[in-house]
């Protein structure tokens, strides 16, 4: 697995300082450290090959004197105060067009210390224009004391109140640490014309006073020098025993990293903090960003499209299942259809199921009403008369009418068949008319007890109207026929 | 490097990312509604075609049925009436009655006896009167009725049944008669009270095979 370096990079000059900082656990190493010469050609080389590296955040820094800093701690009231977004603006009373408003942050247990950056969009451009020309296209834009805060933050841990002069020949600034956090931070009028030793001391001695506010802070506050010129030396060493400083050096084993410090200063910003400074606006995304977010596009891509696929995939295969299941079907029907309606050619199965099942499914289902599904004259004589075996002398039919009432005939296809029954009986005995009632009322099998029977009683007559039943398919004669023929 | 930072600036326009998203987001979508909707439609033609084999099991007999009636049905067929118009009720009467009238008679008895066998032998006959007749493609059917009653025996009744309905009978190119009206009524002005008179309407149905 590749892993993200961070690139520390600092312009004084002609000189380029490059630190590469890995990440390693919880801490980093120092990978690599470089002085580049921009005059020189095999090291605008070997620079243009380090910048190569695909998976790398590079840091810059605008110089002090484009940049106001000023610190601010907010207590902490609610419990969601974190998430507040808070605003600066009234700061700084500047009219400065364009400004761009940044800070970093660092918590403790009851507070939340704000260091406030304020530049401007002109600074920016003109920072990036500066670095494009050595073909550096910074991820993040820090400042120099943010990254020399940093830089005393790791090396100096112990340190919670110093004095930290940073000896940067384009533009030198001091910063001062009050209990762990940037209390003051402010631009020497040093060093600006001239990289002479003994007009350092000199200018060094003017500006004690704007340094240290008393005499007092002399003795609490300690001082640390960061200069990436090793002839510095002497002068600040003469400044220290003249003023009888405190003067804090870092570690024996660190002392070689003094030259680099703000270029590791502002790689270690986003390895230690987790809102790094960032004075870069979001309209202006750095070739890492865009990378990142052309690979988002490009994943999210062959990711929907991978989706559609598999998709693609199943659905094709479970279609296909229901091909082979319809086809089955089709097999099946062709029989079923060649046994029922004939080979007839305006039928002929193709793979056009819907049309063809419309057409057929409105066919069959149009049942052939013409069946002679009525009960007919003998079927009523016998049913209604001879069934019961009564002595037939008995009775004497009087009157007698069967009257289809409905049919299904040409012009009316659905009709139901109603039959209707009109009987005049004159019944010689009682008894048997008793029985005759009790059968025709109860146990005739053809007639429809659903309608009503007529019943009147007449002198010496019965008079009787019923309706019939339906012939069931299967008293059919037509249904016999078939039976017998199958 | 460069063509990711291509995309990327490609794509930095707040126009272009929605209309990529849209892309993205309805290109997955559309497979699924597409394959939905073949799903669906397949379903529905499987749902179909079981219905129609089920249906169509379940109404084999009846459309074999069909296609029976329709074939014995079929035209041209023998009409029933000529048949119908043999049928001569109360013969055992008339016979009778010619017997009787063979030996010497008064003239009155003689009259009456001649006149009774005028009426058996020509006006107690089947005459048919055609009312109404309907075609379509599939058929074609005639209304008939009986031009005046008849005066059958009992014995008469049961024949001119048998002749009507022709239970059982496997001959072709009969038409298919429906009874539509049968009545019988026994009027006391009848010469013997055994016999009745009948009155009936009937329709000739007849199948063209070629059209169903």
């Amino acid at each position: 697995m590749i892993e993200m370096l961070f690139y520390g990079i600092d312009i004084n000059q002609g000189i380029i300082s490059l630190a590469i900082l890995k990440k390693l656990g919880r801490g980093f190493i120092v990978n690599d450290l470089f002085l580049f010469d921009t005059s020189n050609v095999d090291d605008v080389k070997r620079l243009y090959t380090l910048l190569h590296e695909n998976r790398k955040r590079i840091v810059t820094a605008l110089d002090s004197h484009q940049i106001i800093s000023k610190s601010v701690t907010i207590e902490k009231k609610r419990l969601f105060s974190a998430l507040e977004k808070p605003n600066f603006a009234h700061l700084f009373n500047l009219e400065i067009p364009e400004k761009i408003l940044a800070y970093a942050l660092s918590r403790t247990n009851k507070r939340t210390h704000y260091c406030v950056y304020l530049t401007s969009k002109l600074h920016i451009n003109s920072h990036l224009e500066q670095y494009r020309c050595s073909n550096i296209e910074p991820d993040i834009i820090s400042s120099h004391t943010q990254a020399a805060y940093n830089f005393i933050k790791t090396y100096l841990p112990q340190q919670k109140n110093l004095l930290v002069i940073v000896l940067h020949q384009q533009a030198p600034f001091f910063l001062k640490i009050r209990n762990g956090i940037i209390e003051k931070s402010s631009l020497l009028s040093v060093f600006q014309k001239s990289n002479d030793a003994k007009q350092l001391a000199i200018e060094l001695d003017k500006a004690l006073t704007t340094i240290y506010l008393d005499e007092k802070e002399k003795n609490t506050m300690p001082v640390c020098f960061l200069a990436n010129q090793n002839h510095f030396e002497e002068p600040i060493n003469n400044f220290v025993s003249k003023h009888q400083l405190h003067q804090i050096k870092l570690n024996q084993a660190d002392q070689g990293l003094m030259p680099f410090s703000i270029a590791i200063g502002l790689a270690l910003d986003p390895l230690i903090n987790k809102k790094p400074l960032q004075l870069r606006p979001d309209n202006r995304p750095s070739s890492s960003q865009k990378m990142a977010f052309a690979k988002k596009i490009i994943l999210s891509c062959c990711f929907s499209v991978l989706l559609s696929l598999s998709i693609l995939v199943i659905g094709r295969k479970a279609i296909q299942k229901k091909q082979e299941r319809l086809n089955q079907y089709i097999h099946n029907f062709a029989d079923i259809k060649n046994r029922l309606f004939g080979p007839n050619p305006a039928m002929e199965l193709s793979y056009n199921p819907h049309e063809l099942i419309s057409e057929l499914l409105i066919k069959s289902k149009k049942t052939f009403p013409y069946l002679p599904l009525r009960y007919t004259l003998s079927d009523v004589f016998n049913a209604v008369f001879l069934s019961q075996g009564y002595n037939n002398d008995a009775l004497s039919i009087i009157k007698f009418d069967y009257d289809l009432v409905s049919f299904p005939r040409i012009g009316a296809p659905q009709s139901k068949n109603i039959l209707r029954v009109s009987l005049e009986i004159n019944f010689k005995n009682s008894d048997e008319l008793k029985i005759f009632k009790n059968y025709i009322l109860k146990d005739c099998a053809i007639i429809d007890y659903s309608k009503k029977i007529q019943w009147k009683q007449e002198n010496t007559s019965t008079v009787i109207q019923f309706y019939l039943k339906e012939k069931p398919l299967k008293e059919s004669f037509v249904y016999e026929s078939i039976r017998k023929n199958s | 490097m460069n063509l990711f930072v291509k995309i990327a600036d490609y794509f930095h326009s707040f126009k272009r990312i929605l209309v990529l998203t849209m892309v993205l987001v309805l290109l997955p979508i559309f497979c699924i509604s597409f394959f939905y909707y073949q799903y669906q439609h397949a379903v529905e033609t499987e749902k179909k075609f079981s219905e129609l084999i089920y249906f169509s099991k379940k109404n084999q007999k009846h459309l074999l049925m069909k296609r029976a009636c329709i074939k014995k049905h079929s035209s041209p067929c023998i009409s029933i009436q000529p048949t119908l118009e043999t049928f001569s009720p109360l013969a055992e009467e008339k016979h009778l009655l010619e017997n009787i009238q063979r030996r010497d008679l008064s003239k009155q008895v003689s009259d009456q006896i001649e006149n009774r066998l005028y009426y058996l032998m020509n006006t107690n006959r089947v005459y048919f009167s055609f009312t109404e007749e309907r075609n379509s493609p599939l058929a074609t059917e005639r209304e008939i009725k009986l031009s005046h009653p008849l005066e059958c025996s009992t014995k008469d009744i049961s024949q001119l049944i048998r002749l009507l309905e022709s239970p059982g009978s496997d001959s072709k190119n009969k038409p298919q008669i429906i009874i539509k009206k049968f009545s019988l009524e026994r009027p006391a002005s009848l010469s013997s009270p055994s016999n009745y008179l009948i009155n009936f309407q009937l329709i000739q149905r007849e199948f063209h095979e070629k059209n169903s």
